[in-house]
């Protein structure tokens, strides 16, 4: 073959000089242009990366290269009379394999994020040993006594009593919608009536929403029977692990991203945790108002804690409270829920 | 050898050559994202190697390009080790979170080491005409400007916080060596504060005109509120994005030109930037714009035009001295070293 010019960088050395690049059965000879004095030769060589408008460097055993001068030369298609380019080139510069990408790109990373990643959380919560749920259930309440909870004002007979009522109400369930649960009170000034539960089952009302629906026994058991929800379709954990698996994706896929589209992501991606939320919140409020017709009681305990809870939060901050612990994050509206409640009265009334 | 006869030669000249082009890198990136999802992540080492060989081949100073050496498989090994270790610390602080204020402090302490790390790996993957960069920044000094001043600085209520960023600089810049030699940066601490002051009236600036357009659209308070129209949270977040953008380029474009003017690798190089503050500020604006347009598909064409307009405004003097360096790095690595190297030497983050 024709001698390629190029230049050739010696090993270890910041020299170089314009040489020519000579292949003959197998033997590979560099000389230098201005005395054609061998610099290399051997049998051993690998090739750069094939990239557009970039020369493909020759690397030797020893550390030094040849770049050709001509940007376009490619060995390998010399050699081997084909165009045979890499895969991953010809893949980067095929015109349909980039329109493809253009559509398939946003397409599989809304698939998975709305289904794969969800579905996969779903998929391996079950396998979380037993001993670290009850871990996270125990250091959370920990951590939120020591910030936002202090112990309940509540007599030890009505604790007592309301526990008693519930369990009683839990064990009168169909087998498939029990769950065990620990039920704790705590009074919880920032908080305001609230209720949320903790991943391996522990279930805590404050003060100040027993005292609220104090009148209304069977808006408190509705409360109960949505958190119970959110226990036994494991919302805590599903949804943990699905914004790490998420995370961990997103930050393998973009990882070459500068600061600002990183955070658009992010942000984007945040929402959509939020409308994940609001799902499981239907759900728990699904699952509350059905075992409420299970036990022949009316979904209109459900719609009065709903409203007593809205009217009693319309004076603080909810927003805040929502930032400090996720299984407190965003809620579907209180209306829509009312709404969902009602219709569900109606379809067990016929 | 012809360069060994060039004793007399002149420095040499001439602004850095960028010849990368928008399209040619958008199949790059694109195509490369969609290897990365199929292969669920793991082709994304490929397309980092990929991409920063592309960038580095289409760098030129003095008519030599750069190279990237790190191979695909050290990137990985980096991503894997930087994945576990994200999911250790979520799985910590969400399952024990007492534990985890414990490992927090814990991270608070390997954070310099880490990122040493990580500018070794980087500068040690980048070579010059076959010889390498190398970083010699120690831990202490890291811990110190890394972690300590910045938070320090909160208490001057972030006065000091240019100086800080100076010091930062300095850290980072002056413990670079190529060929032997280190870097030496001779920054002034009155030029960041200089920086930060125009950073923060073009803030101001953009601040006070986001007002007025928003009273010019009749938004009243009532209406912005966010619990009132959660939906509201989107395009503020754009907007403060924006602000960051923006701000962030004017600073960039007055410190860059600072530090590459007071910086020259001694007998070997010396530097000049003259990045126009006002053009900087416009590309990056206008390539927010085709970013937010296109749903990020600009993304290539924004990274590409920012490549250049820096390439052109860098002018890089290159004296004789620099045709007949030995790279240290080669010469010091036995096959030990090299093994323990490849222990060791992986990019340990996921940028």
């Amino acid at each position: 073959m024709q001698p390629v010019t190029g230049t050739f960088y010696f090993a270890a050395s910041s020299q170089c000089c314009a040489a020519q690049l000579q292949i003959t059965k197998d033997l590979v000879q560099i000389c230098q242009s201005a005395d054609q004095q061998v610099v290399w030769q051997g049998t051993e060589f690998s090739q750069g990366a094939d990239l557009p408008g970039l020369a493909q460097e020759l690397r030797f055993s020893d550390g030094s290269y040849f770049i050709p001068a001509d940007l376009s030369f490619r060995l390998s298609r010399r050699l081997l009379a084909t165009q045979n380019a890499s895969l991953a080139t010809r893949l980067e510069q095929h015109k349909g394999v980039i329109l493809l990408s253009v559509l398939l790109v946003p397409l599989l990373l809304w698939w998975l994020t709305m289904v794969g990643m969800p579905k996969l959380a779903v998929a391996l919560v079950p396998w979380l040993p037993p001993a670290a749920v009850q871990a996270v259930d125990k250091q959370t309440l920990q951590l939120l006594d020591q910030t936002l909870l202090d112990p309940s004002k509540l007599s030890a007979q009505e604790q007592q009593q309301w526990r008693q009522q519930w369990l009683q109400a839990m064990q009168d369930l169909p087998e498939s919608a029990r769950v065990k649960v620990d039920i704790q009170f705590r009074h919880a000034e920032k908080l305001g009536p609230n209720a949320f539960a903790l991943p391996a089952g522990t279930v805590v009302f404050t003060d100040q929403l027993v005292q609220l629906l104090h009148d209304k026994p069977d808006a408190l058991l509705a409360v109960f029977l949505h958190e119970a929800g959110h226990v036994r379709h494991q919302h805590g954990l599903t949804l943990l692990v699905q914004s790490t698996a998420t995370t961990v994706m997103f930050a393998m896929l973009f990882s070459d991203l500068e600061g600002l589209t990183e955070t658009l992501l992010g942000t984007g991606s945040s929402l959509l945790q939020n409308n994940f939320s609001r799902q499981m919140e239907s759900q728990a409020d699904d699952f509350a108002t059905s075992q409420l017709l299970q036990l022949g009681k009316a979904t209109t305990g459900f719609i009065d804690a709903m409203q007593a809870i809205r009217q009693a939060a319309a004076g603080q901050d909810a927003q805040s409270i929502e930032n400090w612990t996720r299984y407190l994050s965003s809620h579907p509206t209180s209306s829509e829920r009312i709404e969902q409640a009602k219709a569900k009265q109606q379809a067990a009334a016929r | 050898m012809d360069t060994q006869t060039n004793h007399a030669a002149q420095a040499r000249s001439g602004r850095i050559n960028f010849s990368g082009r928008g399209s040619e890198f958008f199949g790059i990136w694109i195509v490369n994202i969609l290897l990365s999802i199929l292969t669920l992540g793991i082709y994304s080492a490929w397309a980092k190697v990929r991409t920063m060989q592309y960038f580095y081949g289409h760098t030129q100073i003095d008519g030599h390009a750069f190279r990237y050496l790190a191979t695909p498989m050290q990137i990985l090994k980096g991503r894997l080790l930087a994945v576990g270790l994200f999911l250790l610390i979520s799985v910590l602080t969400n399952l024990f979170p007492l534990v985890a204020i414990i490992a927090a402090i814990a991270f608070l302490f390997i954070m310099p080491w880490l990122l040493i790390m990580s500018v070794r790996f980087n500068l040690r993957m980048t070579s010059y005409r076959n010889v390498r960069f190398g970083f010699q920044g120690g831990y202490g000094d890291a811990m110190i400007n890394f972690m300590l001043l910045p938070f320090l600085s909160m208490f001057t209520l972030y006065l000091a916080l240019p100086w800080v960023l100076k010091r930062l600089d300095q850290y980072v810049f002056g413990h670079i060596s190529y060929g032997g030699k280190t870097f030496v940066v001779n920054t002034s601490t009155s030029s960041y504060y200089r920086a930060a002051l125009m950073a923060l009236l073009v803030c101001v600036g953009l601040v006070g005109l986001a007002i007025v357009i928003a009273v010019a659209l009749q938004f009243n308070a009532q209406d912005s509120d966010l619990k009132a129209a959660p939906w509201l949270f989107a395009p503020l977040m754009l907007a403060y994005l924006a602000l960051l953008t923006l701000t962030g380029a004017v600073y960039q474009a007055i410190i860059r030109n600072h530090l590459f003017n007071a910086t020259t690798l001694p007998e070997l190089a010396s530097f000049k930037s003259d990045v126009p503050v006002l053009k900087l500020f416009l590309v990056s604006l206008t390539n927010l714009l085709l970013i937010a347009v296109s749903l990020g598909l600009a993304y290539p064409f924004a990274k590409i035009r920012i490549s250049r307009l820096l390439a052109e405004h860098t002018e890089v003097t290159v004296q004789p001295a620099l045709d007949q360096l030995r790279d240290q790095l080669a010469a010091e690595s036995s096959a030990f070293a090299d093994d323990a190297a490849g222990l060791y030497d992986a990019d340990f983050s996921l940028t």
